[in-house]
Order: structure tokens, then C-alpha cells, then sequence
């Protein structure tokens, strides 16, 4: 079943509000903050959320392909899984 | 005898110029060729007139920009400033100010970091940029080589010239620039490859952050004895199988990080089945490795592979070092042991006066490993470079590490912790009072406290206990992007707790302790 990017959006940031900003609402969190910047996301955070996204996607993340790009923002992470799941033929 | 870190480049690159010096991603880099590339930009560097008493800035990855500019830099007769490319703008920004570069070597024109006033000169990577580059000069690295070509670099051979400035959390949220010359970092860089029997087969990986002082073993001690480098690109470390599977195919020999880092590739890295057959030796110092994960870490490498616990702070170099022969039992730490780099470490009183054997002093250190002083602050320097009570006249002056430790029966030093308000996090040092200031400079947050909680994994990991302004009050979510404005992310607190009031001791004093236990009461 295909997600639309919409849904994508709203499953990464609950995921990311759930462990890092917990006690938020989910919809405080702008899907085009750079949450690098922002202070959201430590080193370690940042494992994190590369482990979810390729659980999301299915298909390993490698770290060269963690960039401000790919993972900067919300936006930026739903696309990455979109192509991902593109690619794969997972969607 | 060398004088100073330029120096082993040079003599390597006479001796072995074919030998590999760096293996980066792309390609791999001769001593021979490194060499060539490092005088002809340190001729570039002469040309606008940049050498001793100079300061360079380096805002790159590991790469070869980096350690290219750090070479050429020194060769030049300057200072090199290591900046962390993932730091904030801002942050970057007050270095620059306080270090005051004359040149910048960087992977890409700074556009957000306010240059300093007296930066003349940004070496790129690439291409410069068309157009406006506020009066600097600015030179892509082909053009850099070309100018530098004709360019004679005499080479003084003064071992006291500052050769590196590392900047470290500051307490009143301004960075200290720690400053160690050819001479101090020399002390430890020979020592170590002795110690540590380095050779010219061995592979050494580059971990630590170039702004970090691990980073200034990796980088002299490999070309002090001809060996190879190794960075780890960046990003390996957010994907901890890839890292462990890097050291085995890398056949890296020699790896020194933080325990933190360890502990990373220990619980989620799968170090033990990515087989690293090929190291001969783990270095690790920071902070306090856990014995359990140690225990993993002794299974998960080969039975011969040697481990070093070593210690020093930024402002000391590694000063102690202990060869881990044997685990220690149930209830006994991990002993930091002997004093190293020609270093003299004793365990005083707040007066300066020896404790008995066993009990608890502050470790003071003494020797040429023992840094300059803090860059422009020569009374903060005097408060931690001090002479002991009633030592002979003319002694030497010792550094007052703020570690607390003990000098066990065996002659082994141990840590036990800090006698002020920093701590480390992953192994960075963070003075509690930086985040703090960093609080305090957004307008609706009335009051704030930082602790530290234990944290099996991490050591520790930050809190922050905050009461906002009524009724402007603000939320987990804008501190954390005030915070993230400002701070590097190894500073940043992992919790984040409202609260209405912050409690106090009776003598009045926020509570700490209290704050660090493990259930605060949030605000509602």
C-alpha cells in the first residue's frame, strides 16, 4: 500500500516528538524545521532515527546518506523513504 | 631531535616518500605528495604574511583540506585553530573572535559564521565562489598550490610557538582556548610511539573530531612513525554496524576514541561479529569506561589486542596511562596509572600538600606535556597553573586538574570525580554553567539548572530543570531550539524539565542533588 507523503509526514513526526520532545503536540513541530539545528536531534538521536527510517522504508540506511539533506528536516525524511520505498518496489 | 610537529612530516616524506600517509575515501596520499602540497600552501600562506604568532582557522571535515592546512599552518610557523564544522554558527562565531585567524582553511565559504575582523585569507576546497567575498581573499585549492609554489618557507625552530589552540566549554558560556606549543604536544607524541610501539605498517583510524584533542594523536603520532591514517568518514558513527565492519575491512590496527564511542559499537554496533582481526591496540580517554562494557569490549576484540586506559586533560595532553593487563575485580575501578610524557602527576590538598597513600587529593600535573596557558586570559591561566605551598623557589608551575582521584598501594593513580560543576558527556567536557548561561539568555526563562544523571550507557546524560516566566510561558520544544542555536550538540540537554519552582538546600543553594535524583516533579 502506498503512503501518501502526507502520512509519512505525520507517522515520522510522531515518532520523532514521542522520543525526543516528549509532552509536545505532534503538530508544534514545523515538518520544514532542521531539526539538527534546532537542537532536536543529538548524535545519538540521530541513530535513532536512522534505524526507524529504514525499518520505515525497508531497506538499509548507510552513513554516508545522512546528510542535512536527507535528514535535516521531516519533509526531507519522508521523501528519503518515498524514494527508498520507490526504489525498492517496496511501495 | 625533533623541534617541532612539521617537522615529522617533513623527515618522514625524506626517508619514505612513497609510503602512504593518508587513506581517504577517494584516494590515498604519499608522504612525498602530502609534503609537496603542505609547503607549497604554507608558501601561500608566507605570501600574505602569515607565520609565527599567527593564528589559522581549520572548518573542515577530516580530509585532506584539513589536515593539509593543519600541515601547511605549522610548517608556516603558525597556530592552527581546529573549529567543529556541526557547531552552531554562533558558537563558531565567538571563537573565531576570541582565536582571531589571519587565514581559514574550509570545505565551503562560511556564509552564516560572521567572519572575525583581520581574517585575510579562505583557502577552499574547491572553487571560490563568484562574486563578493567582503574584501577577503579568497583561493580555491589549485590556486592556493600554484601560489605557494615559488613561495621559500624558512622553518624556525622554536618548540615553545604555540602550535595548536583547542577550545573547551568555558564555565561563564564563553569557550576557553586552550594553547599548547610544538614542545608540549611533542612530549606526548613521543612518548606515545614509543610507549605504544607504532610502525610504519600500522593503520591507524582518525575518530575524534579534528577540535578535539584526541584527534592530535592520530594525526602526529602516525606520521611520526610513517604510518597510514585512516579518518572515518563522516557519518559512519550515525550507523554503527557500518563503523564496526569499517574497522575490519579498513584492517585498521590502532583505534582510540572515547569509551562512549566503544560502548556504541559494543551495544548496537556488533563489534565482535565484524571480526576485527587486524587491531593490534585500542586506546581509549575521555571519561570513565564502564567495567561491564569493558568486559564486552575484551571479548569482542582478539585476545592479543592491547588496551590503554589513558588520561590528561585538554590542558595536560594524556599525562597518565595505564596498560590493562587484567580486568579489575567485582567493586574496583579502573586505574588511570602512571604518569606519562615525561609528566610528574602528585595527589595534593586544596593547599598544595601531599594526602597520604589511599586518600583522596586533587591531581596536579607538572611537565613538558603541561600546555602554554588559555589564549588571552593570563589570570584565569594563573588560577590553574600554580605553584604548591612551600615548594623551592623558581618550581615549575603545576596544573590544578579540578580531578579528584588517589594514589593506590601499588603506585597506580585512580579518578574518582570532578571538585567543580563539569562533566563529561560522551567524552566532551561541559561545564554545567554554559548550558546554564545559554538558558538563561532566552528572555522568558526565569531560572535554570543543569545536572548531570547517570546513565548506564552514557555515563551520563544532561538535565536541564528550568522555571519560565508567567505568564510567557515556553515550551520543551523552543528551548531546545534555543539551545540548538547556540550550543554544540554534545551540550545539549537530553531532558528537558519545566518546573514551578527549582529547590534548595538550606543554606539556600539550588539543590542539585535533589534535581539529579532520578523523578523530578514536573510543572503542570
Amino acid at each position: 500500500m502506498s503512503a501518501s507523503h502526507g502520512d509519512l509526514i505525520r507517522q515520522i513526526r510522531e515518532f520523532i516528538v514521542f522520543s525526543f520532545v516528549r509532552g509536545e503536540q505532534p503538530e508544534a513541530l514545523d515538518p520544514d524545521l532542521n531539526l539538527i539545528e534546532a537542537g532536536i536531534l543529538d548524535s545519538l538521536a540521530i541513530i535513532e532515527v536512522a534505524d526507524y527510517l529504514e525499518s520505515l522504508s525497508g531497506a538499509p540506511v548507510q552513513g554516508h546518506e545522512i546528510n542535512p539533506e536527507t535528514m535535516g528536516t521531516i519533509s526531507a525524511m519522508a521523501r528519503f523513504v518515498a524514494a527508498r520505498r520507490k526504489a525498492g518496489g517496496v511501495a | 631531535m625533533t623541534h617541532r610537529l612539521s617537522d615529522l612530516l617533513g623527515q618522514r616524506a625524506a626517508e619514505t616518500p612513497q609510503a602512504v600517509a593518508l587513506e581517504l575515501e577517494e584516494r590515498s596520499v604519499s608522504y612525498g605528495e602530502l609534503a609537496a602540497w603542505v609547503a607549497q600552501l604554507a608558501g601561500t600562506l608566507r605570501q600574505s604574511g602569515i607565520g609565527r604568532g599567527d593564528r589559522v582557522g581549520i572548518h573542515a571535515p577530516k580530509g585532506l583540506l584539513a589536515y593539509a592546512g593543519i600541515f601547511a599552518t605549522l610548517r608556516a610557523g603558525a597556530a592552527y585553530v581546529p573549529l567543529d564544522p556541526q557547531a552552531p554558527p554562533a558558537r563558531t562565531a565567538r571563537i573565531l573572535d576570541d582565536a582571531a585567524p589571519r587565514a581559514l582553511f574550509a570545505d565551503r565559504f562560511p556564509e552564516t559564521a560572521p567572519a572575525p575582523e583581520g581574517l585575510e585569507l579562505i583557502i577552499l576546497d574547491g572553487a571560490p565562489p563568484a562574486g563578493d567575498c567582503a574584501g577577503r581573499r579568497v583561493l580555491g585549492w589549485d590556486e592556493a598550490l600554484r601560489e605557494g609554489l615559488s613561495a621559500p618557507v624558512e622553518l624556525p625552530a622554536a618548540g615553545d610557538d604555540p602550535a595548536y589552540v583547542l577550545y573547551t566549554s568555558g564555565s561563564t558560556g564563553q569557550p576557553k582556548g586552550v594553547v599548547h606549543s610544538h614542545r608540549s604536544a611533542l612530549a606526548f607524541i613521543d612518548w606515545a610511539v614509543e610507549a605504544l610501539t607504532i610502525r610504519p605498517d600500522d593503520r591507524v583510524a582518525g575518530v575524534a573530531g579534528l577540535h578535539f584533542d584526541l584527534s592530535t594523536f592520530d594525526l602526529f603520532a602516525t606520521m611520526a612513525a610513517g604510518a597510514t591514517l585512516v579518518p572515518l568518514p563522516e557519518g559512519v558513527l550515525w550507523r554503527p554496524r557500518e563503523a564496526s565492519r569499517w574497522i575490519s575491512r579498513q584492517r585498521i590496527t590502532t583505534w582510540y576514541s572515547t569509551p562512549s564511542t566503544l560502548v556504541l559499537l559494543l551495544t548496537r554496533g556488533g563489534l565482535a561479529e565484524a571480526a576485527p582481526d587486524a587491531l593490534r591496540r585500542v586506546l581509549f580517554a575521555g571519561e570513565v569506561f564502564p567495567i561491564k562494557h569493558l568486559r564486552r569490549l575484551r571479548e569482542a576484540i582478539p585476545p592479543e589486542t592491547a588496551l590503554f586506559n589513558l588520561y590528561g586533560p585538554t590542558e595536560t595532553n594524556v599525562c597518565t596511562w595505564h596498560p590493562v593487563s587484567a580486568l579489575p575485580g567485582e567493586g574496583e575501578d579502573l586505574p588511570i596509572g602512571r604518569p606519562c610524557s615525561g609528566d610528574e602527576v602528585l595527589v595534593l590538598d586544596a593547599e598544595g600538600r601531599p594526602v597520604p597513600e589511599g586518600e583522596e587529593g586533587e591531581l596536579w600535573v607538572q611537565g613538558p606535556s603541561v600546555m602554554l596557558g588559555y589564549r588571552g586570559a593570563p589570570e584565569l591561566t594563573r588560577r590553574v597553573l600554580r605553584q604548591r605551598s612551600g615548594a623551592p623557589e623558581g618550581e615549575e608551575s603545576w596544573y590544578t586538574t579540578g580531578d579528584l582521584g588517589r594514589r593506590d598501594g601499588r603506585g597506580d593513580l585512580h579518578f574518582h570525580s570532578r571538585r567543580d560543576h563539569m562533566v563529561k558527556v560522551r567524552g566532551y567536557r561541559v561545564e554545567l554553567g554554559e548550558v546554564e548561561v545559554a538558558l538563561y539568555s532566552h528572555p522568558d526563562i526565569r531560572e535554570a539548572a543543569v545536572v548531570a544523571v547517570p546513565d548506564e550507557d552514557q555515563g551520563v546524560r544532561l538535565r536541564a530543570c528550568v522555571v519560565t516566566e508567567e505568564p510567557a510561558r515556553c515550551s520543551v520544544l523552543e528551548i531546545k531550539r534555543h539551545l540548538g542555536g547556540l550550543l554544540p550538540s554534545y551540550m545539549l540537554p537530553a531532558e528537558i524539565i519545566l518546573l514551578d519552582t527549582l529547590p534548595t538546600t538550606p543554606s539556600g543553594k539550588v539543590d542539585r542533588a535533589s534535581l539529579a535524583r532520578a523523578e523530578v516533579q514536573e510543572a503542570t
